[in-house]
């Protein structure tokens, strides 16, 4: 049989997305729960848990998210260092898995970045591919709102530089040189203006 | 039809990277919604011995409504009827997003091994098991032999 997956969602079996808790303890990302249907067509306020059928009332459901989606925005972005300077911003998908792992306190993970797969361990903050635990990387985490003005240059997303976005016509170092999206293509290795950057959250962060 | 969606596709893969012992399910080439699935019959069953091919269907709002399933295969059965569909409370009112193709077909497959003539779909065959069990299971061992067996 399969593991069991702790960050999983089991509705739509994807890495948690602003997972709610319920009160028998089972976790789903907040839109899968919510649409689950009812016991009944009438009666939607309450619904009964996808895993052990224990009802639960949908007015519950905002409160009980595990994510803090208060006023401040709250949202924590991880990042990986550059070859020779730098950060580089973890993807978005894999920077949710970090993140569901982070809280659910595990050690370390292996993740899956484009067919190779990384190591992060959270105790030590590094990442490492697991054929090369010698070709170690810093990690960090930082809340978003702080990387804006933050301590350490961060280059783009992944490999993807963001000022490169801005002129089409030069060709793409990331697109041929390597498949590996880790790698890091040195060139300039400058950092961004606070314009640059909000522009990198404001796409990959949406959150209501 | 809408993109497949990723819940499905991942089941697929999972289905096929650790198959279920005694269950088969493909996609059609056509149709990823669209399952063919073979259950072979449970030990000390009636339908020991038997292949029994089945249709699943996953409809546009899976998975927060059941996939459809149906016997093509005849089997003599208290909660299948003769058009194959199945009385089981998951496929029904007790359908849970968590469920999946895989547990769907391994109910199936305890189904087999544990009728439930008290909740019956086949009327008459309800009735045969609840009053004459032993004539009932030399029916179903028959229905086996007839119509599930690999070169028919």
């Amino acid at each position: 049989m399969e593991e069991e997956n702790l960050s999983e969602c089991p509705i739509c079996l994807q890495p948690l997305l602003y997972p709610v808790k319920l009160p028998c303890n089972h976790r789903f990302c907040f839109l899968c729960i919510k649409g689950i249907r009812g016991p009944t067509q009438t009666n939607q306020t309450t619904k009964t848990c996808a895993m052990c059928r224990q009802p639960f009332s949908i007015e519950l459901l905002e409160q009980n998210l595990e994510m803090n989606l208060d006023s401040k925005n709250k949202v924590f972005k991880w990042f990986y260092e550059g070859k020779t300077s730098g950060y580089w911003a973890f993807d978005e998908r894999s920077n949710l898995e970090l993140e569901n792992a982070f809280h659910d306190k595990k050690d370390k993970i292996v993740i899956s970045i484009a067919g190779f797969s990384y190591c992060i361990d959270f105790v030590r903050l590094i990442q490492y591919p697991i054929n090369h635990p010698e070709r170690v990387r810093k990690i960090k985490r930082c809340e978003e709102l702080n990387t804006e003005n933050g301590d350490f240059k961060i280059k783009g997303i992944a490999g993807l530089r963001v000022s490169e976005r801005t002129t089409t016509t030069q060709p793409s170092s990331t697109s041929s040189s390597s498949s590996n999206t880790n790698d890091d293509n040195e060139a300039s290795g400058t950092g961004l203006t606070d314009q640059e950057l909000s522009q990198v959250f404001s796409e990959s962060l949406q959150l209501k | 039809m809408a993109a497949l969606p990723r819940r499905i596709i991942k089941e697929t893969q999972r289905l096929m990277q650790e198959p279920v012992p005694g269950i088969s399910a493909v996609p059609d080439e056509s149709n990823a919604r669209y399952f063919h699935v073979i259950v072979t019959g449970p030990e000390d069953s009636p339908f020991e011995g038997g292949l029994f091919k089945l249709e699943l269907f996953l409809p546009e709002d899976y998975p927060m409504s059941a996939p459809k399933v149906r016997f093509i295969t005849k089997i003599y059965h208290p909660n299948i009827d003769r058009l194959g569909r199945i009385c089981l409370d998951i496929l029904k009112d007790k359908w849970s997003p968590a469920l999946q193709i895989r547990t769907v077909l391994l109910s199936i497959q305890a189904l087999l091994s544990a009728p439930n003539p008290d909740d019956p779909l086949a009327n008459d065959v309800a009735e045969l098991w609840k009053v004459n069990e032993a004539e009932a299971i030399r029916n179903a061992k028959e229905w086996t032999q007839r119509y599930a067996m690999e070169d028919n």
